[in-house]
């Protein structure tokens, strides 16, 4: 029964794997390669990996106060003490730009974590249940996607008490709809396998199915698909923020930086804009570089190359 | 909220009968005729033409800059850029008083003719009074305890069409009866306007409750149909120096052509007046440099560019408002209402914000930090030295003393706590329980980024000492709709620190032009969505009821700056104006915000 064993979560794989086929090289190494030949992909590893160095070490080495305001020191162009400048109440907009990082990538994680696992859950569920239940779930999808995105954000956000546990909730309410109809996708296909059959047919019930043999394989779409989940939570975040309704003052992040720097575009505070509009389109680029690698790399047919 | 528009005054020192219009040219070779364009603020149009302005539906545009160009009110205030009555621009001269003080006979002035040319008379007053007796609550300025209520009797002599007395169930102030009672009144056409529907004959229904009911609910409902202001034949008949020739009401964009039939102070020079709408500052400030605006402003993050339009001959000017910018503290907050209470917890987190840096560094001198009720600027008789200085200026090492004796440990940018409950002196103070924490949220504005620099300085301040304030950013329509004080056993009342911030969103004392903070702070005034209640300013708020002194309103102005029922925080000009270089006339500016196109004029 080797043969009807299901993949193990560290294979990655799109679709189901032949067992009948040899591969030359182990899962991994095989991943490995298929995305180290993506240059983009590469690129955008090492952007994203410096951008959590510069959020997260970054105040360790660039110490800076981004609690008190000091407004004598407001608007300040770049000068050997302010690498870039200061804003508009005499944060220092290089370490500001840590501080925001630091929020705008947590709540960006978070939001592609839950909504992936949610979309998950919920189209491998019903999915597999087929039916009435799939009927009724994908109904419920369809309706929360006719909501348009941003009006739904917008209404949410301003019931609640924008905080970084609520912008991820609000955020990923509407963002786990896309996995979720990808994942049932793949679960309507993946169930009618051979070994999903056999499985069924050894008395395996369908939370052990589903949990041993279906959501293996679709981790990989899964993987993928977080990682345009993080790049759109970014945006989502900075657009929310742009509008006002983000994480209030004195937390930071890149579009509330940029929503502020724009209001002075007139005064030429380009240290304002620049920096923050930066950050938000390198990130989101880098993370779009690296899904389109992983894309790449968990495709059997190019692993086989 | 009932209303965000109030009271005051200007002082009789500074009024002068028969003096110059409140605006002047500046000389210049002027022509007549051409189109001047007027910016309004960013997301503000008018909503409601009559002069009977509505109190759900009216905004500070119908008050000054709409209606009043069609309907001219019953006293003007304003000379020179000072908040004083101007008897020239007036249609009736000063009142006179008789009954030991408590009736006010008001002489109407024989010039002024409607557009039909019939005289204005008694008869388009009484309508006007009518209507508030028996709306009142539908009326926008009605406050509980004023006009009507305090009337005992009218009377609108047919032998004597050019005057009408009222007199009151007292004797009241003259001063308080000129500038907050008598200001209401805007004569409408009783001639057109006593009908009960479009087909109904004019009549004299306003002699009965029922009727002038009638005609009320007649008028309000064509008053909110948009799209037929510049058609309706009611809105026709006008003394005012403007006729309304086009409205759009999917913008909110309208024109005004001279009333050729004015018979009042001032008749327009220029041939054309538009009011342009805008979405947001920002497109305003695109359509100022592209020159498409003679009469705009300056965003308040803009104000740097200032000099790229003096550059071009545009004259830049602040225009401040003759009123005061505070806090608003929820006193009834079942939590932090009791901690609001104590006036060293307002002195403490007074003597945290430091107004003249913050009007000097965010708002670069756009912004008069505000000391009290009755602003530095304009200047006014009313401004007493007492006032004119800062009660509570910046001192961090004051308001740790003040949190320190009364009990407070004090924790820097983490929460300060009370630790000895109590009633006492020393102690925290009534109602406080030990480990309450000075933890409060504040329901801030959205939409203007040197008000968001300003909270978020504010916030920072307070934080230094351990007064946590966390900011929830709403829109201004928002916070409004939720202010107001909590009643037993509101769970859904839960605001507790509110600030508008916006240009132009803070309480400005018209149509009520006393200087007297009674509507804000007065215990069930009709602005006081605080629930405070203070016994002794309530006394010093009636004495400005029935004393003429001026020194009334100082004593009231001292006692509240030194109070401070809100927070005082800077306050900001209404707008930054920038005119056109072709643009005469426009300067001063009327800090009761009205304007006065009739004599501006245009030059080659």
């Amino acid at each position: 029964m080797a043969e009807l064993s299901p993949m193990a979560p560290a294979d990655l794989v799109v679709g189901p794997v032949d067992p009948g086929e040899e591969n030359p090289h182990s899962p991994w190494i095989s991943f490995l390669r298929v995305f180290a030949e993506n240059r983009l992909a590469l690129a955008g590893s090492i952007v994203i990996v410096l951008f959590f160095a510069f959020c997260f070490l970054g105040p360790v080495v660039y110490r800076t106060n981004q609690v008190a305001t000091n407004i004598a020191q407001a608007s300040r162009g770049p000068s050997p003490h302010h690498l870039l400048g200061t804003d508009a109440v005499g944060y220092d907009v290089l370490g500001r730009l840590m501080a925001g990082g630091q929020i705008t990538l947590v709540v960006a994680l978070l939001v592609a974590l839950l909504a992936a696992s949610f979309g998950l859950v919920w189209g491998a569920i019903s999915g597999f249940s087929g039916g009435g239940v799939d009927s009724l779930m994908m109904r419920v999808v369809d309706a929360a996607l006719a909501i348009p995105g941003l009006f739904l954000l917008i209404f949410l956000d301003a019931i609640l008490r924008p905080s970084v546990v609520i912008l991820v909730v609000v955020i990923a309410s509407l963002a786990w709809l896309a996995p979720a109809r990808l994942v049932r996708a793949e679960v309507l296909k993946l169930r009618t396998m051979g070994y999903v059959e056999a499985a069924r047919g050894a008395g395996a019930g369908p939370v052990t199915i589903l949990f041993r043999h279906l959501f293996p394989n679709v981790i990989g779409t899964m993987a993928v698909n977080a990682t345009f989940q993080v790049a759109d939570a970014v945006l989502t975040v900075a657009a929310l923020s742009f509008l006002g309704l983000g994480i209030p003052p004195p937390a930071a992040n890149w579009g509330s930086m940029l929503s502020n720097g724009v209001s002075y575009v007139f005064a030429g505070y380009w240290w304002q804009i620049w920096p923050a509009g930066v950050c938000v389109v390198a990130i989101v680029v880098a993370f779009n570089f690296v899904g389109d690698g992983l894309r790449d790399a968990v495709d059997v047919r190019l692993r086989r190359r | 909220m009932r209303r965000f528009l109030a009271a005051v005054a200007g002082s009789m020192v500074l009024v002068l009968a028969g003096c110059a219009s409140s605006t002047t040219g500046t000389g210049g070779s002027t022509q007549h005729g051409g189109t001047v364009t007027f910016a309004l603020p960013a997301g503000t149009v008018p909503t409601y033409i009559s002069p009977f302005v509505s109190g759900p539906v009216s905004n500070n545009i119908d008050l000054f800059q709409f209606s009043p160009f069609l309907w001219r009110p019953l006293y003007w205030y304003g000379v020179n850029g000072q908040p004083t009555i101007n008897y020239q621009q007036s249609m009736a001269g000063p009142p006179t008083y008789s009954n030991g003080g408590r009736t006010v006979t008001v002489t109407l002035n024989h010039k002024f003719t409607w557009s039909t040319g019939k005289p204005v008379t008694n008869r388009d007053v009484e309508l006007w009074l009518k209507m508030l007796v028996a709306e009142k609550g539908n009326y926008l300025g009605y406050s509980p305890g004023s006009i009507p209520d305090n009337i005992s009797s009218m009377s609108f002599p047919a032998a004597t069409p050019y005057q009408f007395s009222i007199t009151f169930n007292k004797v009241y102030s003259q001063l308080w009866i000129l500038y907050d009672e008598l200001s209401e009144i805007v004569p409408i056409p009783q001639q057109a306007w006593d009908r009960t529907s479009s087909t109904s004959p004019v009549g004299n229904y306003d002699l009965t409750t029922s009727g002038v009911q009638a005609v009320y609910t007649y008028l309000n409902s064509q008053a909110t149909s948009e799209s037929t202001y510049a058609t309706n034949p009611l809105w026709k008949v006008v003394d005012g120096p403007w006729l309304l020739s086009a409205f759009a009401p999917q913008t909110g964009a309208s024109t005004f052509v001279p009333n050729t039939h004015y018979t009042g102070p001032g008749k327009p020079l220029i041939s054309r007046f538009e009011e342009i709408p805008f979405t947001s500052t920002s497109a305003e400030f695109d359509a100022l440099r592209s020159g498409q605006i003679d009469y705009g402003y300056l965003p308040p993050e803009d104000s740097s560019q200032a000099s790229y339009f003096t550059s071009r001959g545009y004259k830049v000017a602040a225009w401040p408002d003759f009123g005061f910018n505070n806090f608003f503290l929820n006193y009834t907050n079942p939590t932090a209402g009791p901690i609001f209470e104590q006036l060293y917890i307002r002195q403490a987190m007074q003597s945290l914000i430091n107004q003249p840096q913050i009007a000097t560094d965010i708002w670069h001198g756009d912004a008069i930090p505000t000391y009290g009720p009755i602003p530095i600027k304009p200047t006014s008789s009313y401004l007493s030295p007492a006032v004119a200085r800062n009660p509570y200026p910046y001192s961090p090492s004051h308001a740790k003393a003040l949190l320190v004796d009364h009990g407070w440990k004090v924790v820097p940018n983490g929460t300060d706590t009370c630790q000895r409950p109590g009633s006492g002196s020393t102690e925290c103070g009534a109602g406080i329980p030990a480990g309450a924490s000075l933890s409060f949220t504040e329901e801030a504005a959205t939409g203007s980024a040197p008000f968001t620099a300003e909270i978020q300085d504010q916030v920072s301040s307070w934080a230094s000492l351990g007064i946590n304030v966390t900011i929830s950013q709403k829109s201004i329509s928002a916070i409004f709709a939720t202010l107001e004080p909590c009643s037993n056993g509101d769970a859904g009342c839960t605001w507790q620190i509110a600030n508008f911030g916006e240009p132009g969103a803070t309480p400005t004392y018209s149509p009520q032009y006393l200087p007297a903070p009674g509507p804000w702070f007065g215990t069930q005034a009709s602005n006081n969505v605080e629930g405070y209640s203070n016994a002794h300013m309530d006394q010093l708020i009636a004495n400005t009821y029935v004393n003429s002194s001026v020194s009334a309103i100082q004593s009231l102005a001292v006692y509240a700056a030194q109070q401070m029922p809100g927070l005082w925080e800077p306050d900001y000009s209404y707008q930054i104006s920038v005119i056109s270089p072709k643009l005469k006339g426009a300067l001063p500016q009327d800090p009761n915000l009205n304007l006065y196109p009739q004599y501006w004029s245009l030059t080659s």
